[in-house]
């Protein structure tokens, strides 16, 4: 006969392992619930992604067939003033800022380049005669613009699957070095962080390429130069940055620094 | 010995096992591995379950603002409790104590070291889901949800319990014998 003591430590060790079991049950349901919920999310963000691929990839399409197109009539063409293939001209950028007004309006390096690009149309189209050379040179400007802006586009949707660590330092050249260590979308450029993390003026030089942005002062503090570094995986020695700062997609992981030299 | 002489005595007892615990709490250690309630359980087992009680309350309540996992806040009542109930469970297990093997004792004590654990973590564990209630999450999921995200923890303690109980409660009882203040046990 079982005595009634070794019933109740039994009974105790059952209630144990009960409500342990059901403890770890829901534990794993919960956790399955989350990772099921991670898992929906994801892959709407990928539906998302592929919709916002297919649309960006039509839309460049579109412009390119545009391009090619005015690429054509600009080649066949047999006159010497090209200034009758302005209309055709001023048609393809107006459709490339209707296109893209959202990636213009939210990168100023690139709506520089834009308003760049229109005033060398509108200096052109004032003129009574337009070379073989001015209209080819318009052509090409309008051609990288329209795959810069196609890139940004592809790489701000790219940017909201995953996150990326960079750190990045401002050495204001007076002893003071500021570190932030900064999580943010693939496909930032090292400007758009910058301008994230600091107050900054900067100024814009169209004939520099690629990357046209240099950065004249970081949160009011304009006492030089600013010029910027990568930290050298191999070498660990910092490297000066050789595109400017708005051509410089970050790396996940990155080192980067701003120096202030006079 | 006088009966001053043998309250004094109970007192530095009590305040040595005290330190001690409270040490022990404060040594850095892998979660939810600890002898708090192996000591308040024999404080309670040897000196009746109120001092048992009160000893687990006090202890618990010191900790709650020196522990190494931060301020307790609003969970230090609950954990009060549940430590007093440790040493309320010591007193009421000697006092249905008739005759000991010591196999069977040590397999009793380790069941009840691991059946306060639970009992304990389940204490302490409302006492989260409370915080959870105030930023406003339904108290019903609260208590769900510290449950599960705690039984990780909770089966660590319960573990631990279980070899600290089992192994170190007799011949602790049977070293605390030794000193003349103690109630002479079995």
């Amino acid at each position: 006969m079982v005595e009634k003591r070794t019933i109740a430590f039994i009974t105790l060790a059952t209630l144990v392992w009960a409500s342990m079991a059901t403890g770890f049950m829901t534990y794993y349901y919960l956790e399955q619930t989350r990772y099921l919920d991670q898992i929906d999310e994801k892959q709407q963000l990928l539906n998302e992604l592929t919709e916002n691929y297919d649309e960006s990839i039509t839309k460049r399409n579109l412009l390119s067939g545009d391009y090619g197109a005015s690429v054509g009539e600009y080649q066949w063409f047999s006159g010497e003033d090209y200034s009758s293939l302005m209309e055709v001209y001023e048609k393809l950028i107006s459709n490339l800022h209707g296109n893209y007004t959202l990636t213009l309006n939210k990168f100023p390096e690139l709506n520089a380049t834009y308003n760049n690009l229109c005033n060398e149309f509108q200096t052109l189209n004032e003129k009574s005669t337009v070379t073989k050379e001015e209209f080819g040179s318009l052509l090409n400007d309008f051609y990288k613009l329209l795959t810069m802006l196609a890139m940004k586009e592809l790489e701000e949707a790219l940017g909201k699957i995953g996150v990326i660590e960079v750190s990045i330092s401002i050495d204001y050249g007076n002893s003071t070095i500021k570190w932030y260590n900064v999580s943010t979308s693939p496909g930032t450029t090292l400007f758009d962080l910058t301008r994230k993390i600091a107050e900054i003026e900067y100024s814009y030089w169209p004939a520099m390429e690629p990357g046209h942005i240099l950065v004249t002062s970081i949160n009011n503090y304009e006492e030089g130069y600013w010029i910027w570094y990568y930290r050298d995986e191999e070498t660990s020695e910092w490297t000066f940055g050789p595109v400017g700062c708005d051509a410089c997609i970050l790396k996940n992981n990155g080192i980067y620094k701003w120096s202030c030299s006079s | 010995m006088s009966h001053g002489l043998k309250n004094s005595l109970t007192i530095v007892l009590m305040s040595v096992l005290a330190s001690l615990c409270l040490v022990i709490q404060l040594t850095p250690r892998p979660p939810n591995v600890e002898f708090t309630s192996l000591f308040t359980f024999i404080v309670g087992f040897v000196f009746g379950s109120l001092t048992g009680a009160l000893f687990g309350s006090f202890v618990m309540f010191v900790n709650g603002f020196f522990s190494p996992w931060g301020l307790a806040g609003l969970n230090m009542p609950f954990q009060m409790v549940g430590m007093g109930i440790v040493g309320l469970a010591g007193g009421l297990y000697r006092s249905y104590l008739r005759n000991y093997a010591p196999v069977k004792f040590c397999a009793e004590v380790a069941v009840s070291g691991a059946f306060l654990a639970v009992l304990y973590d389940f204490i302490t564990n409302v006492g989260v889901a409370m915080s959870y209630m105030l930023f406003g999450m339904h108290p019903t999921l609260a208590v769900i949800t510290t449950i599960a995200y705690g039984a990780p923890f909770s089966l660590i303690h319960i573990c631990s319990n279980i070899a600290v109980f089992g192994v170190t409660f007799f011949p602790l009882v049977k070293a605390l014998n030794n000193i003349p203040v103690v109630k002479n046990f079995g």
